[in-house]
């Protein structure tokens, strides 16, 4: 289990440091340390999950009970999610580096390989989230706490994976379009939701949010501690240490609204509270982020403690984020469609965070 | 919960992914010849420097850098935009390694990060002190590549496995994961995964098919960005060539925006096919924005290949290539300026053993080559001597066009044409651009670029190497005594 967890961390706070990496340093070579510790993550989870299942199929273990059977082979749910996750994430890495060779370095999240490595992961949080699910309802007292505590702070790596994988469209200087509450609205409420409900914790949702704006927080601060120089060019601004990522979104205001509101919606049928939630959950975070990114535009913003001063070298002075001013992302459909498409994704995404939470407390394997 | 809920939750996930997740919308100078060699010096440290570019970008460039001296302590290069904004701040200097067996020799590798104009910088530290030299690379992206056979199967056995593992997946969450520890599956939620596997496995076609449009996508986009010189049309009224040069639709093609390279916006060879016996190097003039006339020389009638060599404002050298028919002979006008002619053997007499060339008044043009085979890929410095027809050094030479002289190496089939100085295959107009660094270039050992009135040895070389096996011809073109001379030499080059 505590393999298991120790590889999403990997992966995860590999993903941050790439960024920081790529914004700082460049990619000078595949075998960067932020490259090691997300396939790191990948190959622990591979040996922790095969370890499990060969264990569970030939070994002597009396636990079989709780175990599923997949192509004639043992083991938890969550361990054959997590293996799946681990090969997907080694299978993108030759397929990123021909994809490298064929068209040139992407310099670029959305990408295919990137996809096949973000599924990866996502199947590895989900392994470790179905597999803690599996033993979070069968234990009980200290231990069903204490797995709960995992199972949230994992929750939120899922979180910071969703939104991680759409930091292009989700950046500073679009946050005053529809296209960034239409992504927020997509990922966020499903893991507020989803997991802050499964975990049958009072304030799920307002744990996995915090446990999110920590960590977003401690990059921050603590990365520009290091120092970094490029090794790549062009460079447009002199770095001297880790760039980290932005301030962290202020989900924690709509999930502590979420985590209220559930308990006075109990017995309503699932659309019903699903259409409530995703009212008050785009309505609170609209109220909240945008001053929050009017602020971070201005000079009083830039400091060490919101950071709206941190530039990656390739940050050229002709770009929205440099001149602190905001980027129209909505296209041919326009702001307020956009939006309305976010009432949507939000519904959506609520709707399928209670079935999800229904779905993991469920597992019992 | 049931296999039905799980289909729900499937079904919404997937909408939600198209709703949220799924944002995606959607030559160079010289012809076949793509290396970059350059002999200058770094301070005190004459080097000889050969760049391989990427053929895609972003992609890594490859370096070899031969010091004519072993009193250097180390090496390092940088590479950093030609000109802008990006030019002014250097990243960190990578350290070069030196070759084990031969320790005046270094290598090293650069990503180069966005198509156009570059330069790399070098940085010597040695027993004479420091010096830096920079060598401007145009970087191109060359082509796509397809997937090998290999790593295809590979991958496709690891989506097989994947795409089945998750479908079972799937079942099992449906099926046995949500029953107690122990209690067997009935019938029914058997049934129930069954139909779970079935949509899981729709929606997975349908995943795999949007990816496969979004690759297509990229790799349209991608073909898009590959370069695509300057087209170039040709036509001869009268004894007037006039050259059109049309926009290939790569990037920010332009057309006015070329700068003088020895004092031409362009340099012309023409070449007589298929015998290669009859050499022009040309210099026409700018009538308007990519529309050039020259008046011919008097030439033999035939088809003609034309290899013309621009630079533009941003230090991209360009090598357009056109074909022109002549019906008949020209009687032209006399050579003037710049402009000159040769000639050589025709090609189905050509003899790459042949080490001398006939100039006027039995003066000859020696090809000092070492005894060993030419070999593709490798960085030569090809050396001439003119020698008087007693077979002394001759002492008449100047300089033609600033430099001891021009080559032009050439493919037979034309795939393949670089025009190269004493310094390199660099354009002096591009040269001219590097900023920052104060080079001394033009083979500081073999005085290619001096000034008119010194004395100029009676030998040149050329610093380059063939890109491919293959047989060549190669013109090397020189003053004497006012007079441009050609010597043509052919030579066979092996893997």
């Amino acid at each position: 289990m505590w393999v298991t967890v120790l590889s999403v961390v990997c992966s995860i706070f590999g993903v941050q440091w790439d960024i920081s990496w790529h914004r700082s340093i460049g990619r000078d070579t595949f075998w960067s340390p932020p490259h090691l510790a997300i396939y790191l993550g990948a190959v622990l989870a591979g040996l922790a999950c095969g370890y499990q299942i060969l264990t569970l199929t030939f070994g002597h273990r009396r636990d079989t009970a709780a175990t599923v059977r997949i192509w004639g082979l043992r083991g938890p749910l969550g361990a054959f999610i997590s293996a799946w996750g681990g090969l997907a994430m080694l299978a993108s890495a030759p397929f990123d580096n021909w994809w490298h060779n064929a068209y040139g370095l992407d310099v670029k999240i959305l990408s295919p390989p990137h996809s096949v490595l973000a599924l990866g992961m996502l199947g590895l949080e989900l392994g470790a989230l179905i597999f803690l699910a599996g033993l979070m309802n069968r234990a009980s007292g200290r231990a069903q706490a204490l797995l709960r505590l995992l199972f949230l702070a994992i929750g939120a790596f899922v979180l910071i994976g969703f939104l991680t994988f759409q930091m292009e469209l989700i950046r500073r200087s679009a946050q005053h379009s529809g296209l960034f509450f239409r992504i927020i609205a997509t990922c966020a409420p499903l893991c507020l939701c989803g997991i802050g409900r499964a975990s049958g914790h009072r304030f799920g949702a307002t744990i996995v949010a915090a446990i999110y704006t920590v960590e977003m927080l401690l990059i921050l601060w603590l990365f520009p501690l290091l120092p970094a120089t490029p090794k790549l060019g062009p460079v447009y601004h002199i770095v001297t240490h880790m760039i980290p990522a932005g301030f962290p979104l202020l989900l924690i205001f709509p999930a502590l609204c979420l985590d209220l509101l559930t308990p006075r919606l109990a017995g309503h049928p699932p659309w019903q509270q699903s259409v409530v939630l995703a009212v008050v959950f785009l309505g609170v975070f609209f109220a909240v982020q945008w001053p929050m990114a009017e602020f971070l535009q201005s000079p009083g913003a830039r400091n060490w403690v919101f950071g709206a001063h941190y530039f990656g070298f390739a940050t050229r002075s002709t770009f929205p984020e440099f001149r602190h001013v905001f980027l129209d992302m909505d296209g041919a459909l326009g702001f307020h469609r956009q939006l309305g498409l976010a009432g949507l994704a939000a519904l959506l995404s609520v709707r399928l965070g209670l079935s999800a939470a229904r779905f993991l407390r469920g597992v019992q394997r | 919960m049931r296999a039905s809920s799980l289909i729900r939750l499937v079904i919404l996930g997937a909408v939600l992914f198209g709703l949220g997740l799924g944002q995606v919308r959607s030559a160079r100078a010289h012809v076949g010849s793509p290396d970059i060699f350059y002999e200058g010096k770094a301070g005190p440290y004459a080097l000889y420097v050969t760049v391989r570019p990427p053929e895609v970008i972003p992609g890594v460039a490859d370096l070899q850098i031969r010091a004519a001296d072993p009193d250097i302590d180390q090496l390092r290069v940088v590479p950093l935009p030609l000109r802008g904004d990006g030019a002014v701040f250097a990243p960190t200097p990578d350290l070069t390694t030196r070759d084990k067996e031969d320790p005046q020799t270094f290598s090293g590798h650069l990503w180069m990060m966005t198509a156009g104009s570059w330069q790399v910088r070098i940085l010597v530290d040695g027993k004479r002190g420091s010096g830096e030299l920079a060598v401007p690379v145009p970087t191109l992206p060359q082509r796509t590549a397809g997937m090998q056979a290999t790593l295809g199967g590979t991958l496709l056995v690891c989506l097989l496995i994947l795409v089945a593992g998750l479908i079972s997946i799937v079942g099992a969450s449906s099926g046995e994961a949500q029953l107690a520890p122990g209690a067997a599956p009935t019938f029914a939620v058997l049934r129930q995964k069954r139909r779970a596997q079935l949509v899981a496995a729709a929606l997975i076609g349908l995943g795999l098919w949007g990816g496969a449009r979004w690759w297509r996508q990229e790799a349209s986009r991608v073909d898009q960005s590959v370069y695509r010189p300057l087209h170039m049309d040709a036509r001869v009224d009268g004894g007037t060539l006039t050259l059109q040069l049309l926009s290939s639709g790569w990037q920010e093609q332009r057309l006015d925006d070329l700068l003088p390279d020895h004092d031409h916006l362009m340099h012309l060879f023409m070449l007589h096919e298929p015998e290669l016996e009859q050499v022009f190097h040309l210099h026409p003039s700018e009538r308007a924005a990519g529309l050039f006339t020259v008046e011919l020389p008097a030439a033999p009638a035939g088809r003609y290949r034309l290899f013309a060599d621009v630079v533009h404002a941003t230090g991209v050298p360009e090598t357009l290539v056109a074909e022109l028919n002549l019906p008949t002979a020209l009687p032209g006008v006399p050579l003037s300026g710049d402009d000159a002619a040769g000639r050589g053997p025709p090609l189905r007499a050509a003899d790459p053993s042949r080490t001398s060339s006939p100039l006027s008044g039995g003066a000859q043009l020696v090809w000092r080559r070492d005894a060993g085979a030419l070999t593709a890929r490798t960085p030569t410095l090809f050396r001439f001597g003119v020698e008087t027809a007693t077979g002394q050094p001759a002492t008449d030479l100047q300089l033609y066009m600033g430099m001891l002289g021009h080559a032009a190496f050439v493919k037979r089939d034309g795939s393949v044409f670089a025009h190269v100085h004493p310094s390199g295959s660099v354009p002096m107009a591009t040269l001219g651009l590097v900023s920052g660094a104060a080079n001394e270039h033009a083979g500081a050992g073999h005085a290619g670029h001096q000034a008119a009135g010194g004395a100029l040895p009676a030998e040149v070389g050329f610093p380059y190497g063939f890109p491919g096996p293959g047989d060549y011809r190669i013109f090397v073109q020189l003053k004497r005594g006012g007079r441009i001379e050609t010597g043509v030499f052919d030579a066979h080059v092996e893997k």
